[in-house]
């Protein structure tokens, strides 16, 4: 391409960019199709491509194909390999997309799809995909050091255990709210449960299947793993169908929590052979082609928004989380956006295996575009309902009742179309007793999943299937993270309080092990029960806490950046790292002050505890407590919740503390002239 | 292992195939048994060489032995 087709070409992309974005944010009338909301999101991360990321490629960090990676310079056949760059790009995206992206957006579109949309793109191309792309070159000059390592090496051993201990109590949190949004998914769903428990079966399977009997197949269990699991699907309808099985599996929330707190304990202390590694080979593989499968159903359809640009509820209103627009759009919608989960995988494995540092650029940048067009697809998903239908499947029973005409008529006096034959309709097409209150992201996500594709393959005989097929996808893929992550937990609490503690910081030893697995499920099995019995279905006021404490991980990895900018010299291009790290700073410390001290019950803790405390005084029971010593303990609830809350705020504030302390003494001292340590 | 292996004799499907099947298996946590052999044999030529099976197993426990750092 000569200059001039090349210059055509982008502006081009950029007009075509801008009249997508001008089509859906100016569009009041009619609706919008979703065409012009992929095309938007595909021309912005083009153009941030191929400009911002060009300019921090080459004008900031200079990277260079000549300069020895880790891969090459430390080579051992095992972490340290030099990867083809598809190769690797494919196994970075696998790592960096989870259900987060899928879910935010889901429950943003409360406001409409505007706000969250343009979050979604601006915030992935000047924040998500940066510091995914500079913390991946850090880490790729540094040997591939891990986030926590280059923390403790460039910041302090005290800035090093704090953030530690913020990304325990973010891991808590983030168990807590996924098993919530499963919980809330198959609960009285007799389908959607056989459906789930019969993954714990074929993991089994899978796991002695490929230890004993063909080890290291895994193409040949996982096509074995996936054919059974379609069979489960099926069979689900039967189970459903039949009077004696589905009372089995009609499950209540507060069971469902229980089986979940019960197979986390398990699942985390069997060997990784017998249940993780299937479960992670069907998830990883599911969710890439589910992914996959959405893409191709939005492009192949290209379905109309029902859900409004804006809605009223950016007042903070809302029924499905309480708090405005401003902080609580950005907490709500964190992967997508920016993630600080990726700023650990970007620092993992990925820079271990980078061939060239030059492709540090597509992996790091190119990946986490590709994870925000996710979220748009999820947003999409769940605008493509009917809004009242949207509003009668995510919020609480306490606000709309539990019958599909008392749902119909509140829902029609904020606004929204809704009757309750359109209830009952859609609960039948998707092969359920209700929809109703079935909040949590995950239901909504499934039905326009499954009207997207039904629309595809199979029309309307279909869509009870891929209903559950969606449910499937996202409890298999949850519950994989569930295994993995309550692990993840115990070895944290064996590292931090090891010291303290020696019993239990054994790590061969079973007492200590089961001791520090059992405090890691007590952590988030006590917010998950504590979520399902909440009057306002848990989502409501669980997720805002934990979208602070995932924004809380990207505020700390951009503060690394931001000292490891001055400290390495690139003082001048502060503002990169600096300005995403700033808005961060506002919404997380904004929306935690909110959420404590807040003094309308529905958002500040302490206001809801206040006011159960003066009832309780006066002798009355408010509901859904139904005596005064649960009126005690959701008080105890609240508080708990307000004490997490200044965990996350504390850990922030101290963070920028140390990153400040480290940049003064930087900016008198020479820069250190090459991160990389060899 | 039928593992099909690049060379120029090979077509491009070939080729796409042996990517396809690479970056599956690593994004399970499995990297590429062949390359740790041709590693082994080319710097450690005195040390044994571990089975597949075995290869696998402590690529296994590797991955998962400390659970996973896994996006939300």
């Amino acid at each position: 391409m000569n200059g001039a087709v090349r210059t055509t070409t982008w502006v081009g992309v950029g007009l075509l960019g801008a009249a997508a974005l001008a089509t859906i944010a100016l569009q009041r009338d009619e609706t919008v199709n979703a065409a012009w909301l992929v095309i938007a999101a595909v021309c912005c991360y083009m153009l941030g491509y191929r400009f911002y990321s060009q300019f921090i490629a080459s004008k900031v960090f200079n990277l260079d194909a000549a300069r020895a990676t880790p891969a090459t310079r430390m080579t051992d056949g095992l972490d340290y390999v030099p990867t083809n760059k598809y190769v690797l790009f494919g196994h970075h995206f696998a790592a960096i997309a989870g259900a987060g992206p899928l879910i935010g957006p889901v429950l943003a579109a409360q406001m409409g799809y505007l706000p969250g949309t343009l979050w979604i793109i601006i915030g992935a191309v000047f924040a998500g995909c940066v510091q995914d792309f500079i913390v991946l070159v850090f880490s790729a000059r540094r040997d591939g050091e891990s986030l926590g390592q280059m923390i403790k090496n460039l910041m302090g051993r005290e800035a090093g255990i704090v953030a530690q201990i913020g990304i325990l109590a973010i891991m808590v949190i983030l168990l807590a709210v996924l098993g919530l949004v499963v919980v809330k998914a198959l609960a009285q769903s007799p389908w959607g449960t056989f459906t789930v428990a019969m993954t714990i079966p074929i993991a089994l399977l899978m796991g002695f299947y490929m230890r004993f009997f063909r080890p290291g197949h895994i193409a040949e269990i996982s096509i074995i793993g996936f054919l059974l699991l379609m069979f489960s699907l099926v069979a689900g309808r039967w189970v459903a169908e039949d009077p004696t099985w589905s009372v089995w599996f009609s499950l209540t929330g507060p069971q469902l929590a229980w089986a979940m707190i019960i197979y986390g304990f398990f699942a985390s202390v069997l060997p990784v052979w017998m249940m993780q590694a299937p479960r992670d080979y069907l998830s990883t593989f599911l969710k890439i082609g589910t992914i996959v499968g959405l893409a191709i159903g939005i492009l192949v359809t290209l379905p109309d928004l029902r859900m409004p640009a804006i809605t009223r509820f950016i007042d903070g209103t809302g029924p499905v989380f309480a708090g405005s627009l401003f902080p609580f759009l950005f907490i709500t919608i964190a992967c997508g956006a920016i993630s600080g989960f990726h700023a650990l995988i970007a620092s993992g494995t990925t820079p271990k295996m980078l061939e060239t540092e030059p492709e540090a650029r597509a992996i790091g940048y190119g990946a986490m575009a590709m994870e925000s067009f996710v979220a748009i697809m999820a947003m999409t998903a769940a605008s493509v309902l009917e809004p009242g239908v949207y509003f009668a499947v995510n919020s609480p029973a306490s606000l709309i009742g539990t019958t599909a005409e008392s749902a119909a008529q509140v829902i029609s006096q904020w606004g929204f179309v809704l009757t309750p034959e359109m209830l009952t309709q859609t609960a039948k097409d998707v092969g359920e007793a209700t929809v109703l209150s079935r909040t949590g992201g995950a239901p909504t996500l499934a039905i326009g999943m499954a009207q997207i594709l039904s629309a595809a393959v199979g029309g309307p005989a279909l869509m009870a299937f891929w209903y559950h097929f969606a449910i499937l996808f996202e409890a298999l893929f949850i519950l994989t993270t569930l295994t993995a992550g309550t692990r993840v937990a115990r070895f944290m609490i064996q590292d931090l309080f090891g010291a303290v503690v020696p019993a239990l910081g054994r790590t061969t030893s079973w007492a200590g092990n089961i001791a520090a697995t059992t405090l890691a499920v007590a952590a988030w099995g006590y917010f998950l029960y504590q979520g399902v019995v909440d009057p306002f279905g848990g989502i409501n006021s669980l997720w805002p806490l934990f979208g602070i404490a995932n924004q809380m991980l990207a505020a700390i990895a951009l503060t690394f950046v931001c000292v490891a900018f001055v400290r390495y010299g690139y003082t001048r291009y502060l503002l990169i790292p600096a300005t995403p790290l700033v808005w961060l700073l506002i919404c997380t410390i904004t929306a935690g002050i909110q959420k404590i001290w807040h003094s309308a019950p529905s958002i500040g803790f302490l206001a809801h505890a206040d006011m159960l405390g003066a009832a309780l005084s006066e002798g009355r029971v408010l509901a859904p407590a139904s005596s005064l010593e649960e009126m005690e303990r959701l008080i105890l609830n609240d508080q708990i919740d307000a004490a997490l809350g200044m965990v996350f705020l504390t850990v922030v504030v101290a963070m920028v503390g140390f990153g400040i302390r480290s940049i003064m003494k930087g900016w008198s001292a020479a820069p250190i002239a090459q991160e990389a340590r060899a | 292992m039928n593992r099909i292996k690049n060379g120029a004799s090979h077509n491009v499907l070939a080729m796409l195939f042996d990517r396809v099947q690479q970056s599956a298996r690593l994004m399970c946590g499995l990297p590429d048994y062949d390359i740790y052999v041709q590693h082994l044999r080319k710097v450690h030529p005195g040390q044994s060489v571990p089975s597949y099976e075995m290869f696998f197993r402590g690529r296994q426990e590797a991955r998962y032995g400390r659970g996973m750092a896994r996006c939300c």
